[in-house]
């Protein structure tokens, strides 16, 4: 049952910066990296080995905190702390920028895409969440501008399946946010941690979202209607079914769930990489997760940010702030 | 700081300071590795002002040698600080004074813990 991280390749990707995310495309061949020396980098596999295939480093005047690629791959989303996002088009070899959406008061610390690629979600340190829309012709328009957290809000993502979108934030809450009449609202607020909540990740299925927090615990969290006779608004809730202590040693600042395997992977404070895996034979209302595999000094410093490649299961992609990235490859039987 | 009207501690204790560091005849030697120490930690920190008054943070005892803690093999550091009064809300920017100088001073191999506790004079 015990797992093992191999380490495949190490790269020294934004030198004397740190760096802050790795993002795989849809099609898994290319990875964009982004850090603290304002560039955005794209990688490709040359024979057994990931080099440099493009550097986009007129986009942003600040660090670029997130990239996160369009579903169908032609487009990359760049959120920086100039306050500014930028669409990049893909071209043959190279990225042209396409557009900058402007909007936010200050840094911007994340973007994605929705998973059926006509919406945008941003979110800041100026406490807010904006929701964009594109048409058919490239055109980026907001569409809404949520205000429901109180403090810097660090991480936007998109639900999988359904059109439902959720924070995190600096006030260690989770919002979980639908569209009610042409305007995007706040419908839950996931209280429980007791610091602040740097990341979110949906199941594959989309039934539970996975959030970590500066309390070093990772909650897993699952929609429950109430049920049928039962008076009370029609508005979810959502109830936290597990929680992982104990495993870090300090702040959890990513975690990123696998498509194909199901599997858990986190990026800690403690240079360390880990990655979790359910219990099978337990009811799925009361989920337990083991901890499968993990890599005590993955890095030299914090690792920040954990990536599943969508198309090869166990490969997975993490970075630091020393300015690395590094590719591993999980088994799940070792 | 700024616009103070009221100060929060208008008559702290004020301790003496310690001396320099005695130097061993292995600090003076080139070849030998100098490990990162308790103290080497505590005079990083000791003249770091306090916000109110013109006086070190070792002057109001907020910070001792005692109170800190270094693993170099670990690459850890944890301070423990205390303000002169319960309750004080200037807790949170001596304690980031504390973080940023640790963090911009040392090697980036290193975690900077930092906890304030509370004084042990009650001033009922």
């Amino acid at each position: 049952m015990k797992g093992a991280l191999e380490l495949l390749q190490r790269v020294s990707a934004h030198p004397d910066a740190r760096c802050w995310c790795v993002a795989w495309s849809p099609s898994g061949t290319w990875l964009a990296s982004c850090g603290g020396d304002r560039a955005i980098r794209i990688w490709g596999k040359e024979g057994d080995s990931w080099e440099c295939k493009c550097v986009l480093d007129d986009g942003h005047q600040r660090t670029v905190r997130t990239v996160a690629w369009s579903p169908c791959g032609k487009y990359l989303a760049s959120a920086s702390f100039d306050a500014t996002t930028c669409i990049w088009k893909k071209t043959n070899d190279d990225f042209e920028s396409l557009t900058v959406l402007e909007g936010h008061e200050n840094e911007v610390k994340c973007v994605a895409w929705a998973p059926s690629g006509n919406l945008l979600a941003t979110c800041s340190r100026d406490k807010s969440v904006w929701i964009w829309e594109v048409d058919e012709e490239d055109e980026y328009e907001c569409v809404s501008v949520v205000n429901s957290h109180t403090q810097d809000v660090k991480h936007v993502v998109w639900h999988p399946t359904q059109e439902l979108l959720a924070s995190a934030s600096y006030d260690n809450k989770v919002c979980i946010y639908k569209e009610e009449d042409d305007d995007w609202e706040c419908r839950a607020t996931l209280e429980g941690h007791e610091s602040t909540v740097w990341s979110l990740a949906f199941d594959p299925e989309g039934q539970r979202l996975a959030s970590c927090s500066d309390d070093r615990t990772v909650k897993i969290w699952k929609e429950s209607t109430p049920a049928d006779g039962e008076s009370g608004s029609s508005d979810e809730s959502w109830k936290c079914v597990c929680t992982l202590s104990g495993f870090h040693g300090r702040t959890v600042y990513d975690v990123a769930w696998c498509r194909l395997t199901g599997a858990l992977a986190t990026a800690c404070g403690d240079d360390g990489v880990r990655v979790f895996k359910e219990d099978p034979t337990v009811d799925p209302e009361q989920p337990v997760f083991f901890m499968s595999a993990h890599v005590p000094k993955a890095h030299g410093q914090d690792v920040n940010c954990v990536s599943w490649n969508p198309k090869e299961a166990g490969l997975l992609a993490t970075c630091s702030d020393n300015g690395e990235f590094a590719i591993w490859k999980y088994n799940s039987d070792s | 700081m700024s616009g103070g009207t009221r100060l929060e501690n208008a008559n702290p204790l004020i301790f003496q300071r310690s001396g320099e560091r005695l130097l061993t005849a292995a600090d003076e030697d080139e070849d030998v590795a100098d490990p990162i120490d308790d103290r080497e930690i505590f005079d990083l920190i000791r003249s770091i002002n306090d916000p109110e008054h013109p006086l070190s943070l070792e002057e109001l005892n907020v910070v001792e040698q005692m109170r800190v803690n270094v693993n170099d093999q670990e690459s850890m550091v944890s301070v423990e600080f205390t303000p002169t009064i319960p309750h004080c809300s200037m807790a949170t920017l001596i304690g980031l004074s504390i973080k940023v100088k640790l963090l911009r001073s040392l090697p980036d191999r290193f975690k900077v813990s930092l906890v304030s506790s509370q004084t042990q004079l009650s001033l009922h």
